[in-house]
């Protein structure tokens, strides 16, 4: 019998079909990646399994852990699992922490709630977890607060909460993405050094977090399961296009040669940037060039610069000395000073489509004012252009044409 | 629109209409005092809809007349009020800076002033003029609208489809009007049915301590004053014009927190 | 933290002065003394008058002087009750009021967040709408519609408690002064530590503290609570406020001597200097109550205290 046994799992909204007919199951000791991409329904079915979808959502299906029935199950019957049976550790420890309680504090209620210890008793078993975590100064973290501490560190004292009653399923929900690259590794390979013989569902969309750390892999697609296996077999062989496409489209060191430049000739370049805000110098004599056609990778952690040198790119931030370039010709640094031209070339994507799209106004008009502002376009002529572009990002232009942002999932907003 | 939001707009319009065409339909006037029938109960005989005081006044036109002396110092101390806050409050929002933030400490300070009895203090000075009561009631209101108003403006300015917007190079002018202009109406508007309660609160508060409007003219506040005194005897003379009042002001506040929740539904996901 | 306090208490000061200035101003630029509607007093008596009062100097240095006074408490002498200072009314008026007051803000706290959590923990059902249809009809209705209204039906018509503070003795007759005073504030405690708890549960928190397997006593209890308590906390300040507005009208109704029937007093009679007494005290008191609230905010919310 396996540990965690889904079946037919179901989750609707409404009309709303997120989670459709999922099947899932992780035996005693393994690793299993859920893998699949945003809105595929990975954290819903995972919350599921705790009964922790919000009161809207309609579930049906077979939800067993270790033999017991849990979709039956009401809210104390529960708490019996959560927590002691089955930990869970989520995305953005920031959030997922309670800002205002000590961290220690938090990590006692566990073990007192589960009558697993007892006062002074309880607070002894907190430390030594969080010096297994490897908190560099586990009394002193004891008694701080979340904002007190960096990401990587506030992961782990939350990892450190789902493994203290020592469970036997950990679930992680996407547990390295809010955080910086570098501290992504350790995160990972703490989790994989830590869990011993507890089994681990980890939700992620980085394959290549799938290949390193799970036995076993479920790949979901709009709330179906399209492929599942051992992962070494999928990887090699993928059953189903969705699954192929996934493999091929991760970017991969190991990989043969990158995408060859088209031809040699740079489009932009940037030369000796320096941003400096009153005392602070946000950018240091930055300077390097992409070609025609190529693809370049400005990487580094959080607080790097890497924004504020798009933004200069951009020419929404004037940097305060060095010069950048576009096909040869040096750009005004303000770009009220660019010519339509000149901005039309260079286009930002932001990081979170909520806030960089007005709610107020519709996607057409979105979409349509860049090309009616740079080419002139009107009437017919706009629409079927923005009818094409919506096409190109695939969405169908008949459905949203007159919808609003806010009614599109983060991923579409990117597009 | 939920329904109550509709309930309660329905019973302002009815309110309205009727503190307008009330007095017309009543053969009785305010003023026109009459001893012989002092205290008498409301009856349909005499159209005494709703009875007499204790001076033989008709209570149904007294009300009427009162309700549109309330609900008119209210309109007009707000729509002051709202002139003021938001033209001071998308001016610190868009100026930004030191300007903002000095402009926002001093509404910070008056925000703690126990503004009511400045009122009745300036009310006291200066011997009840009626143009001052718009002044006071204005003068409390207008704190609420900056805020939200320059709260709105700050977070608009710096949201990145302005700075988008700005990228595409659009200027200075139509950010304001296509994107931080129709942000702001919402707010305004729901605002308001908030505001118009509030004004109507401190009228009647200063006329049911004698200090805001004067005999012979009447507000809903000082008809309840006059029923406190007749409690024992008549208290229709109390209940009708209270019961009058709680249900204008449980109407505006009914509506204005279903718009507030129409509007915040549509806004954000 | 200390710093954050000793800040605090440095910004509340000019706040203050702003306030007895501004009362100060309006006082004196009332039209007319407050002797001349009553008697037309002899030209030196009133001169008289003017100089013990200080009224012939300018007007800075009354402000200056005034000020130096209240450093050592001395509010003037009243302008109506001739023999009392300003101070001394006070000081006789304010036990009622303080009794009345402290004891309506226990029952609003106590009830309105109690009601609030109960709501919000069975939100969208029939209890919850119950409960803010009520807190909703205490919100609308003006504390002067319910006072009366109250008093008529509990100690006229049923008899059940008394109406006066004179006519009666002991626990009884603060029942309807406090419960009356009372309910706006639980009203709107209720609606706010409502809408602040829905609020705070729906955080990811929360979630992980329910994924935790604590159940919802405790998590509400341990996790919750605290962080639903600021807008409540940030509410004390109004609610004072609110508190002293609304003791004018339950003091007169109930006939109670305490600092609102005073103050009404002292405004109908143009006691200027009892009045402007009055309202610096009031002044006072709420600003040293936000400086306690701003410093228990700190307390509960750790991120603020580096501020």
């Amino acid at each position: 019998m396996s540990l965690l046994d889904v079946t037919w799992l179901t989750i609707r909204y409404g009309d709303n079909v997120v989670v459709d007919n999922v099947d899932l199951f992780v035996e005693r000791g393994e690793s299993v990646g859920l893998v699949g991409e945003s809105g595929s329904g990975k954290t819903q079915s995972v919350l599921a399994v705790l009964g922790l979808l919000s009161r809207r959502a309609q579930v049906s299906g077979s939800i067993e852990f270790d033999g017991h029935a849990l979709h039956d199950a009401d809210e104390a019957g529960l708490d019996t699992f959560r927590g002691r049976r089955i930990g869970m550790v989520f995305q953005d420890p920031m959030l997922s922490l309670n800002p205002y309680l000590r961290v220690g504090h938090q990590l006692r209620q566990i073990l007192l709630r589960h009558g697993l210890a007892r006062g002074a008793d309880a607070d002894a078993r907190v430390v030594d977890m969080l010096e297994r975590v490897g908190l560099p100064d586990p009394r002193r973290q004891f008694r701080a607060y979340p904002h007190e501490m960096s990401g990587g560190i506030r992961q782990r004292a939350m990892l450190a909460a789902a493994l203290i009653a020592e469970p036997e399923l950990l679930i992680a929900d996407e547990p390295t993405t809010a955080l910086d690259v570098t501290v992504q590794a350790q995160i990972l390979e703490l989790l994989e050094e830590i869990r011993d013989d507890t089994a681990l569902l980890l939700i992620t969309h980085d394959l290549g977090v799938i290949a390193g750390y799970c036995e076993h892999m479920i790949v979901l697609e709009r709330g179906r399961v399209v492929d599942a296996g051992p992962t070494t077999s999928l990887f090699a062989a993928p059953k189903h296009e969705h699954t192929r496409r996934l493999i091929q489209s991760a970017p991969r060191v190991d990989r043969g040669t990158p995408p060859a430049a088209v031809s040699s000739s740079t489009v932009l370049s940037v030369g000796n940037a320096v941003v400096d805000y009153a005392d602070l110098r946000a950018v240091d004599d930055v300077s390097f060039a992409v070609q025609a056609g190529e693809t370049v990778a400005v990487v580094g952690e959080s607080g790097s610069g890497k924004s504020t040198t798009a933004r200069c790119i951009t020419g929404l931030l004037p940097p305060t000395s060095g010069e950048i370039l576009f096909k040869g010709q040096a750009l005004p640094p303000d770009y009220r000073n660019r010519t339509k031209d000149q901005l039309r070339q260079a286009q930002m994507i932001y990081q979170m489509a909520d806030t960089a799209l007005n709610p107020k106004v519709k996607i057409s008009e979105i979409i349509g004012r860049p090309a009616q502002f740079y080419s002139g376009l009107h009437g017919p002529d706009l629409k079927s252009r923005v009818d094409e572009l919506l096409d190109l990002i695939e969405l169908d232009p008949s459905q949203y044409y007159n919808r609003y942002p806010p009614e599109l999932s983060g991923g579409r907003n990117h597009h | 629109m939920s329904r109550t939001v509709k309930l309660s707009a329905g019973l302002l319009l009815v309110v309205a209409v009727m503190a307008i065409a009330g007095p017309w339909v009543s053969p009785h006037d305010y003023l026109t005092t009459n001893l012989d029938s002092t205290l008498s109960p409301p009856s349909v005989s005499g159209q005494r809809f709703f009875g007499t005081d204790d001076l033989g006044r008709d209570q149904f036109v007294r009300t009427m007349t009162g309700t549109r002396v309330t609900l008119l110092v209210a309109v007009v101390a707000s729509l002051v009020s709202l002139v003021i806050g938001v033209a001071y409050g998308a001016t610190a929002g868009f100026i930004g800076g030191r300007v903002d933030a000095v402009m926002m400490r001093f509404v910070d300070t008056l925000y703690a002033l126990p503004f009511i009895f400045l009122v009745i203090l300036l009310m006291v000075a200066f011997e009840r003029n009626f143009l001052l009561i718009f002044v006071a009631i204005g003068a409390i209101n207008w704190l609420d609208m900056a805020r939200i108003v320059r709260g709105q403006t700050l977070s608009l300015r710096e949201r990145e489809f302005v700075q988008a917007a700005q990228l595409i190079g659009v200027g200075t002018v139509g950010i304001l009007r296509r994107h931080i202009a129709p942000n702001l109406v919402g707010i305004v508007i729901v605002y308001l049915t908030l505001t118009i309660p509030q004004a109507i609160l401190v009228e009647s508060f200063l006329s049911f301590l004698g200090l805001g409007v004067q005999e012979p003219q009447t507000s809903l506040g000082s008809l309840v004053n006059g029923g406190v005194a007749q409690m024992e005897n008549a208290s229709w003379v109390l209940l009708i014009p209270a019961t009058w009042l709680a249900l204008v002001l449980l109407a505006f506040n009914f509506l204005g927190d279903g718009l507030r929740d129409y509007f915040d539904v549509r806004k954000s996901p | 933290m200390l710093r954050y306090a000793l800040l605090r208490i440095l910004g509340a000061i000019p706040t203050l002065l702003l306030v007895i200035a501004l009362a100060f101003l309006m006082v004196h630029a009332a039209p007319g003394g407050p002797f001349d509607d009553e008697r037309v007093l002899p030209a030196d008596v009133a001169a008289n008058i003017e100089s013990a009062y200080r009224l012939d100097d300018p007007l800075p240095q009354q402000f200056l002087a005034y000020l130096s006074g209240l450093v050592r408490f001395d509010l003037g002498p009243s302008y109506r009750y001739v023999g009392y200072t300003v101070a001394e009314l006070i000081a006789i008026a304010l036990p009622y009021s303080l009794q009345l007051g402290i004891m309506a803000m226990v029952v609003a706290l106590l009830l309105g967040v109690s009601a609030g959590t109960f709501a919000a923990l069975r939100q969208d059902t029939v209890l919850d709408r119950v409960v803010m249809g009520f807190s909703m009809t205490g919100i609308s209705i003006p504390i002067f519609v319910i006072a009366p209204v109250l008093a008529l039906l509990f100690a006229v018509k049923l008899q059940w408690l008394p109406a006066g503070w004179s006519g009666a003795e002991g626990a009884g007759r603060l029942v309807l002064p406090v419960v009356t005073l009372a309910l706006p504030q639980i009203a709107y405690l209720a609606r706010l530590t409502r809408a602040s708890m829905i609020e705070v549960l729906g955080s990811d928190f929360i979630r992980t503290a329910r994924a935790q397997g604590l159940g919802m006593p405790r998590v509400v209890r341990v996790h919750a609570l605290k962080p639903a308590m600021l807008p409540v906390l940030s509410y004390l300040g109004p609610a004072v406020a609110a508190i002293l507005t609304g003791s004018v009208v339950v003091e007169e109704i109930f006939g109670i001597p305490g600092l609102g029937q005073l103050f009404v007093r002292g405004a109908l009679n143009r006691d200027y200097t009892l009045v402007l007494g009055i309202v610096v005290f009031y002044a006072a008191l709420i600003v040293a109550l936000n400086l306690v609230v701003d410093i228990l905010y700190a307390v509960i919310d750790p991120r603020v205290r580096y501020r």
